[in-house]
């Protein structure tokens, strides 16, 4: 027999020993480990009697190392189910070609102790040991241990340079097995020895159908945990399938690395033990890194195979069997996916989202709805390396109603959205840039057209009905569609109010909220002027009639998960014009404190208050009352965050300006020109550590809301007497303009840290590009929602409120009403 | 000695360091703090950055904390630097930032926007001082013109907000400052000031005063009455809740019934007080009290079914808009 011969059979035999023990190993049986080690080690001690080994012999000192080394760790189990899993297992191996993740992943946990010299590879390397080594084998590792030593001797004396490798890594094994036993002993690890778990993968699979280089794809990840689990990461790879196919054949480059391609990495939280499914979209990157020359390459169009690894920085200690703390790689070798790169230059832009809260939309009996709303729009953009310019996107209801209790009837409306670079609404608004891989957040704020041009039939009947509302993006490029059209989406199930026109009375009411559980802002406001025959509003008492307007707005923000009513506004205006009494009183709140409070009083006996109250002045014939005020407060909270997987503790805040300014006038008639404003900013701080070891930040800029409120409103009063009849002819203006800059900007946390990408060669997975990595996670992120516009702006000289008998309208009030148009800057210096 | 004297000499640098920075900076500020207020002066918008800044450096050095009350004096600074200014001070809360504050508040040739945003910021401190109380104190008797009025009645409400601090972190110092509030609840005679100091009391979110509030509902004043119930509200007195829902069918001012509703709702909703709410809103004809109970009933929807078709009703038939609105946005929200 040559020596070619013999060597390849050796090596055949050390490569099956090897998978066989892999699979023995897993389940530490020690009686089907025993006779392979025997013939290992008689492979061993042949090769080193070789005097000049052969190119085979030296691959196969190296799987015999590693082999060793699996022994080591493993040294028989004892269970007898771990006898029929072996039988299983092993007989698997022996078919099949392709490779068993879990056994490489011990494979991969071994060379970590092996290229590991740190403290801190010592302990994970105890964690393996504890893991594996179980009391009652002891005596059988002690004597792999010596024997180990031998060979380590005979390594160091006996063998070549280029030969000896393995048996190196082998001794080096021995002594970090050694101080790690030793330190398992001391019971350091014995805390984690009494919670043990093991975090596997289940399946994994595309959901996607044609998945497209450059184009997102979803992957369903299922996961187990045998113990409730506080943080669980999980990274998405696709590697060729060559590569892998090859890396179990013995005639290819065993020091061949395999490409791998990461889609994308993802943290679970708050796990509780068993099964969790999460469906995630990626999207496949059109270039990676090689690991051989650590360049960037395209991913050219080929198959590959999903690989998914759990716990990527080390986080869990897994003690629940003997192959859990190495059982986190899996690859689904069974269906190998083609990566097309038929559109790699074709865009997909998604209409991914569309949220209204509360869905319900007002409308008067015309059809036009009576507010206006918001709606916060989600675009996601592929596929394209340039910024695609002029998306447009449109909007519209659609409902059916009834007209004179008829049956219902289709209605729709078109919508007109608010373009903050043209200030005016526009039938189709122009998107940003949309960004392949930046999804899109942005605010619509949107009012619908008088249905049909301003044309129905009749009047709508009041009530309620079903809508739903349509919004569709045009890119005005080719896209490629792998899911199907989807530059649409709709708002289903709202309702269509249709309440009667108004009367007496005028109001405006406005909300908006946005942002995230970490940073967000509700806006709310609303303004009222009724005209009533409420005596009791007018302590006079008596037959009489009068103007009332209430005014409220506030600021509730969310600060890490925190919702706190950060300021309130509180006013109340009444005039009666009979009994010549006026009222106005303000409330300023901040987080339910009332921080200042104003008002004047105006009755006959105003003249006889020895101080009039700050601010107030005689004029016309009645008051005038004029105040301004505005105080900067702010709040903290903490909120934690894990960028690449690293705790990071931030204290968010947010701090800025809150105040009004107000004029009113009482004398025949009433005015009430001003408001609320608010101008707040959020921010973020932390201890910074030093950089590499805890390299943590934080950093940004977020204006969260700039909003100030102009309310002018109006309502000029005559007293008519006619007999027995008393009535006020009344005249209302009323007009709200609000200027409003919402979630400006972002704030951001990072962290940096020592990393190593994963490289596989010959079915050991091994660090790579080891260098420091830094992680930015953004806390919020938000493009700027500006919008200045007045909420109502209208007259209206209406006769309306008799008190006693009939109405006697001789048009002789007017109110006095000076729109404001938008107000200027909020701080007023 | 030596530390008087210490702090003599300083105020003096600082002084010479005012006069000479003058005419390098538009803010006459002591060297380092003249920077800082430059950029101030001259920003576009706010910074959060700058004014942490400033923060940073009043923290770093103190002795520069005394100057403010003299720089804002000078009346050379925009009300926005200025605003800043007294916000740092709040948020740094030192002895020496409170005294600051304490002196602004206190002079009358200070801007009025000024000591009412000091007045407020010294209820605000974390840890308010015997000093900054009795600062406080003393501003509220001052009602000698309007603008001492204003600041008087501020002092109150912040008062009121220090007392809810001192009793979560000093609870040895809060009855006293409780007992001298509730005393002039009971003791004034100035209806205004009455109504300042039930806000004031409803500022303490202390329940256990809330039986002192309660016979104020009955007072003569409606204005006064309002206040009562919206101290209840502020303090959430629970046992409150049957008493204002008792007084609601009764109450003749409409702006009182709308602060028992508004009360009403920081309270839990008990089923009497929403049967309550839910009577009065049919019958009441104040617009803004239905528009506050329609609001209060949408939030209790779910314990009294039986308002959904008064809900509907309202919705279609309210004679003013907003209660129309509110109606539908209770139904559907």
């Amino acid at each position: 027999m040559s020596t070619c011969v013999r060597a390849l059979r050796g090596f055949a035999l050390t490569l099956a020993a090897l998978l066989t023990l892999a699979a023995a190993g897993r389940c530490g049986d020690a009686a089907a480990v025993e006779p392979l080690m025997a013939a290992l080690e008689a492979r061993v001690d042949a090769i080193a009697a070789e005097p000049q080994p052969t190119a085979f012999e030296k691959q196969e000192g190296k799987a015999l190392a590693q082999a060793f080394a699996l022994l080591l760790g493993w040294g028989g189990g004892t269970e007898p189910q771990d006898l029929a899993r072996l039988t299983k297992a092993a007989a698997a191996v022996a078919k099949s070609k392709t490779f068993d993740i879990p056994v490489l992943g011990e494979v991969g946990a071994i060379r970590d102790v092996l290229d590991n010299e740190a403290e801190s590879a010592r302990q994970d390397a105890a964690k393996v040991v504890i893991l594996l080594v179980k009391p009652a084998i002891q005596a059988k590792l002690d004597k792999r241990l010596a024997r180990a030593d031998e060979v380590r001797e005979e390594g160091h004396v006996a063998w070549p340079e280029d030969y000896g490798q393995g048996a190196r890594k082998l001794a080096r094994a021995v002594t970090l097995f050694r101080d790690c036993l030793a330190q398992a002993e001391k019971g350091q690890l014995k805390e984690a020895k009494k919670q043990p778990n093991d975090a596997t993968v289940v399946e994994s699979f595309l959901v996607t159908p044609v998945p497209a280089i450059g184009h997102p794809v979803k992957v369903t990840t299922v996961v187990n945990v045998t113990q409730p689990t506080p943080k669980l990461t999980v990274v998405i790879r696709v590697v060729l399938k060559s590569d892998v196919d090859a890396a179990t054949d013995p005639t290819q480059d065993p020091d061949a690395v395999m490409a791998q391609c990461v889609l994308g990495e993802y943290t679970l939280v708050d796990l509780p033990a068993g099964e969790r499914s999460d469906t995630l979209t990626f999207v496949v990157p059109k270039e990676y890194e090689d690991p051989n020359t650590e360049e960037m390459v395209p991913l050219f169009e080929d198959h590959y195979y999903l690989m998914v690894e759990l716990d990527v920085h080390d986080e869990l200690i897994e003690l629940a069997g003997a192959t859990s703390e190495d059982n986190n790689v899996f690859i689904e070798t069974q269906t190998p996916y083609l990566l097309s790169d038929n559109f790699i230059n074709s865009p997909n832009v998604v209409l991914e989202s569309v949220v209204l809260d509360p869905k319900i939309i007002y409308a008067d009996t015309t059809g036009t709805p009576a507010a206006l709303f918001g709606v916060t729009m989600t675009v996601t953009t592929s596929g394209n390396d340039e910024p695609i310019s002029g998306a447009t996107v449109v909007t519209g209801i659609e409902t059916a109603v009834t007209y004179g209790g008829g049956p219902p009837q289709p209605l729709y409306l078109n919508g007109q959205i608010w373009d903050p670079v043209e200030e005016a609404y526009v039938s189709s608004l122009q998107l940003p840039d949309l960004v392949a891989g930046q999804p899109l957040i942005i605010h619509l704020d949107i009012r619908y057209e008088p249905p049909l041009g301003g044309t129905i039939p009749q009047e709508i009947d009041p009530g309620e009905f079903l809508a739903e509302l349509l919004f569709g993006i045009s890119s005005g490029v080719l896209e490629y569609e792998p899911d199907g059209p989807d530059n649409s989406a709709t708002v289903p199930d709202c309702t269509y109010v249709v309440v009667p026109l108004p009367e007496c009375s005028v109001s405006a009411d406005f909300g908006k909220a946005m942002g995230n559980d970490n940073f967000a802002a509700a806006v709310s406001f609303a303004s009222a002027l009724d005209i009533t025959d409420d005596p009791s509003m007018f302590p006079a008492g008596g037959m009489t009639a009068g103007a009332v307007g209430t005014l409220t707005g506030g600021v509730d923000v969310t600060l890490m998960g925190f919702e706190l009513d950060f300021v309130t506004f509180e006013a109340v205006l009444e005039r009666d014009p009979v009994q010549d009494y006026s009222y106005f009183g303000a409330d300023l709140y901040f987080l339910d404190f009332v921080i200042y409070s104003t008002g004047a009083v105006d009755t006959p006996l105003l003249e006889s208050i020895p101080i009039l109250p700050d601010g107030v002045s005689f004029c016309d014939g009645g008051f005038c009352y004029t105040k301004d005020f505005d105080k900067s407060k702010d709040v903290k909270k903490v909120g934690y965050f894990f960028p690449g997987g690293v705790p990071v503790t931030v204290t968010g805040k947010v701090e800025g300006k809150i105040g009004f300014n107000v004029s009113v006038s009482a004398s025949d008639g009433l005015t009430l020109a001003g408001g609320p404003f608010v101008e707040l900013l959020g921010g973020c701080d932390l201890a910074l550590g030093v950089c590499p070891a805890a390299c943590v930040g934080a950093g940004g800029e977020l204006t969260l809301v700039k909003d100030s409120f102009i309310t002018t409103a109006g309502a000029g009063m005559t007293v008519l007497e006619e007999g027995e009849n008393q009535s006020i002819d009344t005249a209302l203006c009323f007009s709200v303009w609000n200027k409003i800059e919402m979630l400006n900007g972002k704030l951001f946390v990072f962290a940096q840290f020592p990393w190593c990408d994963t490289c596989w060669a010959f079915l050991v997975p091994y660090p790579c590009n080891c260098g420091f990595k830094k992680v930015t996670l953004d806390i919020i992120k938000w493009d700027a929602f500006v919008f200045c516009q007045p909420l109502i702006d209208e007259e209206f000289p209406l006769c309306c409120t008799p008190v006693t008998g009939d109405p006697i309208c001789n048009g002789s009030s007017s109110a006095v009403c000076n729109p404001s148009g938008c107000p200027e800057e909020v701080e007023g210096d | 000695m030596h530390t008087v004297f210490k702090r003599s000499l300083t105020v003096v640098v600082l002084l010479l360091l005012t006069v000479a920075s003058r005419a390098q900076v538009a803010p006459a500020a002591p060297a380092g703090l003249a920077d800082v207020l430059t950029r101030l002066e001259q920003r576009s918008s706010p910074s959060l950055a700058l004014n942490a800044e400033l923060e940073q450096l009043l923290r770093d050095e103190p002795a520069l904390v005394a100057s403010v009350p003299g720089l804002l004096r000078q009346g050379s600074l925009k009300s926005a630097t200025t605003d800043v200014l007294i916000h740092v001070l709040e948020v740094i809360g030192s002895a020496d930032a409170q005294r600051a504050l304490g002196e602004i508040l206190a002079d009358p040739a200070q801007d009025h926007l000024d000591r009412l945003r000091a007045v407020v910021a010294l209820g605000a401190v974390a840890a308010p001082t015997g000093d900054s109380l009795d600062t406080l104190w003393q501003a509220t008797g001052a009602r000698t013109d309007p603008k001492a009025i204003d600041v008087a009645n501020t002092a109150l409400l912040a008062l009121g907000v220090a007392g809810s601090t001192l009793r979560q972190q000093s609870p040895a110092q809060y009855p006293a400052l409780r007992e001298e509030l509730l005393s002039r609840m009971h003791g004034t005679g100035d209806q205004l000031e009455r109504t300042l100091v039930l806000k004031a009391v409803g500022n303490l979110q202390d329940d256990s005063v809330g039986s002192q509030v309660m016979p104020f509902l009955a007072d003569a004043s409606a204005p006064v009455r309002a206040s009562a119930a919206q101290s209840l509200g502020l303090m959430r007195c629970e046992a409150s809740a049957p008493v204002l829902a008792g007084q609601l069918g009764t109450e003749p001012s409409g702006a009182v019934r709308i602060a028992i509703v508004t009360s009403l709702t920081r309270l839990q909703g008990t089923a009497d007080a929403i049967v309550a709410v839910h009577d009065q809103l049919l019958i009441d004809p104040n617009p803004a009290a239905r528009a506050v109970m329609v609001t209060y009933l949408g939030e209790h929807l779910d314990q009294l079914p039986a308002a959904r078709p008064t809900l509907e009703l309202l919705m279609l038939s309210d004679p003013a808009r907003q209660v129309r609105l509110l109606a539908a946005k209770a139904l559907y929200s």
